[in-house]
C-alpha cells in the first residue's frame, strides 16, 4: 500500500512539473488557439443552455387560422373570430387578451399567462391561446400564501 | 539501414503503440461511447514531425482501423464517427504544424486543435445522422472535455518530445525527407 502511495505521489509530482514546464513555454499560436477554443467552448455553453431555457412559444388558434410567436416577442395580434376581432398581446414574456367582442369577457379576466402549459381561451369567439415549450427546471407550478 | 526501411520500422512501432494505447483506452470505463481521452492519438501527434504526409496518413488509418477492430465497432456507425473525427483532427494538426512551424506552435496548441476538431466533427455527424438538432445539447460538455484532454495530451507530447532520446534520434534521421 505504501509503495502504491509513493508511486502515485511521484507520478503526481512529475505531472505537475510537466504542466508547469509546458505552461511557461507557450508559443504565440498556442495562446491564440487556446483563447479561440475557450471562447468557442463557453459560447457553446451559453448558446445551447441559455437560449434554450427561453424557447417558449405562444400558439394562438382561431377559426381556420393558427399563429406561433416566440414568447419573447412584443406583438399585438388581431385574431378574426365569428363575433369579431380578439386582440392578443404578447408583452415582456407574458400573454394576455387585451380585447374581445364576447359578452362575458372571461378571456380578459383570465389575465396574463407566462409559463408552458398555461392557456387563455375565448370560447364565444373561438380563440385559444396557449404556451408550449420546455419549462425551466427551477420553475414552480404555483405558490400560495 | 537506408531511409525507407528506417521510416517503415518507426511507422510500425508507432502503429503498434496506437493499437496498444487504443486497448488501454478501451479498458478505461466511460459513461458514453463517444467520450474518449484520446491517448491513442499520442503516436499520431508525435509522428507529425517525423514522417512525410503519406506515412503519416498510413499511421492514421492504422489507428482508425485498429481501434475499430479492438473495440469491435468496425462495421457499425461508431466507425464512421471515429473515422471522421480522427481524419479531421489529423489533417488539421498536420497542416497547422507544417504551416506555422515548430517555433510558432507547440504540441499543446496542436493537441487542443486536434481534440476540438475531432469532437466537433463527431457532433456534426451526430447532428446529421442520428440525433438531429438535439445533438446540440451534448456539444458543450464534449467541447469542454476535448479542450481539457487536448491540453493534457499536448502537455504530455511536448514534454515527451523535449526529453525522449528516441524521439530526438528519430528527428535527426530526418525520415520526412525524400531519399
Amino acid at each position: 500500500m505504501a509503495v502504491v502511495m509513493t508511486v502515485i505521489a511521484a507520478t503526481m509530482k512529475a505531472a505537475i512539473a510537466a504542466i508547469k514546464h509546458s505552461i511557461t513555454r507557450f508559443r504565440p499560436w498556442d495562446l491564440v488557439i487556446l483563447a479561440i477554443s475557450v471562447l468557442i467552448t463557453f459560447s457553446s455553453f451559453i448558446l445551447v443552455y441559455a437560449t434554450n431555457t427561453n424557447n417558449l412559444q405562444v400558439v394562438i388558434e382561431g377559426v381556420g387560422q393558427s399563429y406561433i410567436y416566440p414568447l419573447s416577442a412584443n406583438e399585438t395580434i388581431s385574431v378574426q373570430g365569428p363575433l369579431g376581432n380578439t386582440i392578443v398581446v404578447i408583452h415582456q414574456g407574458a400573454v394576455h387578451v387585451e380585447d374581445s367582442p364576447c359578452k362575458n369577457k372571461l378571456c380578459i379576466a383570465m389575465g396574463e399567462i407566462s409559463r408552458p402549459g398555461q392557456w387563455v381561451a375565448c370560447l364565444p369567439n373561438q380563440v385559444f391561446v396557449r404556451i408550449i415549450g420546455t419549462p425551466a427546471k427551477d420553475g414552480l407550478d404555483g405558490s400560495t400564501y | 539501414m537506408d531511409q525507407p526501411i528506417k521510416r517503415h520500422s518507426t511507422l510500425a512501432l508507432l502503429g503498434a503503440l496506437c493499437l496498444f494505447l487504443s486497448t488501454i483506452e478501451y479498458l478505461i470505463p466511460k459513461p458514453l461511447p463517444f467520450i474518449r481521452i484520446g491517448i491513442a492519438n499520442i503516436p499520431i501527434m508525435l509522428s507529425i514531425d517525423l514522417f512525410p504526409f503519406s506515412s503519416f496518413f498510413l499511421l492514421v488509418m492504422i489507428k482508425v482501423i485498429g481501434q475499430a477492430i479492438i473495440t469491435g465497432s468496425l462495421f457499425s456507425y461508431v466507425f464512421l464517427f471515429s473515422l471522421g473525427g480522427t481524419l479531421a483532427s489529423a489533417l488539421g494538426m498536420f497542416t497547422l504544424r507544417r504551416f506555422i512551424g515548430k517555433q510558432g506552435i507547440s504540441f499543446i496548441g496542436i493537441g487542443i486543435v486536434g481534440a476540438l476538431l475531432s469532437n466537433g466533427v463527431q457532433i456534426i455527424l451526430a447532428w446529421l445522422f442520428i440525433f438531429g438538432p438535439s445533438a446540440q445539447f451534448i456539444a458543450p460538455p464534449l467541447l469542454l472535455l476535448g479542450l481539457v484532454t487536448g491540453l493534457l495530451l499536448g502537455i504530455f507530447c511536448q514534454n515527451f518530445s523535449e526529453q525522449s532520446r528516441w524521439y530526438e534520434r528519430a528527428l535527426q534521421e530526418r525520415l520526412h525527407d525524400k531519399p
